[in-house]
Formats: structure tokens, sequence, C-alpha cells
């Protein structure tokens, strides 16, 4: 037995104590071992949910982006010219100046 | 056994033994009837994982002094942060205890003791007070016997040479 060197303690007060501690295991909720399984779930659920996050995104984009609009050959060719007058080179390089 | 069981094993044999401990540690009935509570509830949420690898007592024992270890640096934390110190506290608490009843000798004997520092405080307590044998404290605190001797022995010291100079101012 523990020394006591001068503390007291209540009369009964250990068989108070016991009987509270024993209590701890009725009200205490018990605490079950968790598998590997279930400690590695919450990650793969993370990884899970990232994948969908991608994948749904790649499709929302691909549903939503504008597509690129379709020009007829007449639009074809009048932008041809356009580029070509606006080119100071096509300027200076056109066949009339090349092959005079 | 199940677990209900050996819980109801472990109170009836060690709950007094374990709140000895903590009243060694804390320095106060309140406080050590509220650790022992802590400790019991950590031992049964511990229970699960107890395979009887170690020896039951040893593993009651490491939970005890690992929570009352736990709660001595939470109030240490506590005393910082109101500018106070924890050594001040527990001599505060040591002179106004209502449940001591014993001579200025014990009463030094407790601060002396609460004054020392962590590792030779939990050889000091288990060796003089609950009259551990080295062998069972060596598997508790994971230490050489050898190691828990000296440490035993310089914290012997401290305590003596704190009681010399008690005793030296008494008498002046």
């Amino acid at each position: 037995m523990a020394k006591k060197c001068g503390i007291q303690t209540p009369d009964g007060y250990f068989d108070s104590l016991q009987s509270r501690l024993v209590s701890i295991a009725e009200t205490a909720p018990s605490v079950r071992k968790v598998g590997f399984a279930r400690k590695v779930a919450p990650y793969f659920a993370y990884a899970a949910s990232l994948v969908a996050a991608v994948l749904l995104g790649s499709f929302i984009l691909r549903k939503t982006a504008v597509p690129e609009e379709e020009y007829s050959a007449w639009e074809e060719n009048l932008v041809a010219e356009v580029l070509m007058s606006a080119d100071p080179y096509a300027l200076i390089f056109d066949s009339e100046t090349v092959n005079p | 056994m199940n677990a209900n069981e050996l819980f109801n094993r472990i109170v009836k044999e060690y709950s007094e033994r374990i709140w000895w401990i903590a009243r060694r540690f804390v320095n106060s009935h309140e406080d050590a009837d509220d650790l022992t509570q802590d400790i019991f509830l950590k031992i049964w949420t511990a229970l699960p994982s107890f395979r009887g690898e170690a020896q039951l007592f040893t593993w009651v024992y490491r939970i005890a002094l690992n929570e009352a270890m736990d709660r001595l640096r939470r109030e240490k934390v506590r005393a910082a942060l109101r500018f106070a110190s924890l050594d001040a506290e527990m001599e505060r608490r040591i002179d106004n205890d209502p449940w001591f009843d014993g001579t200025p000798a014990e009463r030094a004997l407790s601060k002396a003791v609460a004054a020392l520092p962590e590792k030779q405080r939990q050889v000091f307590i288990l060796r003089y007070y609950d009259e551990m044998p080295y062998e069972e404290m060596s598997q508790i605190l994971d230490t050489s016997v050898g190691a828990l001797k000296a440490s035993y022995h310089i914290a012997r010291e401290k305590v003596e040479a704190v009681l010399k100079e008690e005793a030296a101012g008494l008498n002046l």
C-alpha cells in the first residue's frame, strides 16, 4: 500500500470511487478496433471524388464549348484576300513586281 | 473474460493505487479524483487494443503515468498563460490542502517532490511513495534498472537538500 505521508481521504471514499469508475463501462461508448479497410476507405473516397470531378468537368466543358465557326467558300476567299493585302511582303513580292 | 469483466477487475485491483499516484502528481484531492476518472476512461477505451503482450499491471500504470504527465503539461501551459508558474501553483495547493494532516516535514517533502523534473518525479513517486520494485518500474517506464536507480538517487539527493534547508530555516 502506498505511503500516505499525511494525506487523508474521506470515509468510504475508495468504495464510492470504485462504483463511479465501474459505471464508466456502462456509460462510455466502447471503442471498436478499426480495420485496415475502414482506415483507408476515406482516401479511396477522396480519390474517387477527385476523378469524378475531373470527368464531370471535362464533360461539361466539351458540351458547353462554342464550336468554331464554319466559313463559306466565299468568306474564305475574302479572308485570304484581306490577309494578303495586310501582308506588307505581299505588296513587295506580288507577281507583277517579281516578274515585271 | 469479456471487456466489462476485465475492466471491473482492473478497477477493483488498481483504482486505489492509481488514485494515490494521481494524488502525488496533482497535489489536490479533487484533481486526483478527476484525473483518476480520466485514467480509467482511457483504460476503458484502450481495452480493445490490449492483447496481453504486456502485463496488465504495466499497461495500466503506463496509461496512468501518461495521463498524469499530459495533465501536468496542460496545467503548465494554462499557468504560463496567466503569467504564473506551475511550481508556484503546486506549492499553493500543498499549503492549502484541506486533506493534509501531516507534519511540516511531510509537507516540505511534497513540495520538494513537486519541484523535481518530470522523469525524476515519476521515479521518486513510484519508488518512494508506491514502493515499487525497480524491475516493475523498468517495464512501465521502458528504462533500464540502472538508469532508474541513478534517477532515484539524484532525485533523493535533491529532496534531501531541500528538506535540510527547510529544517535549517525552522531551527534559526
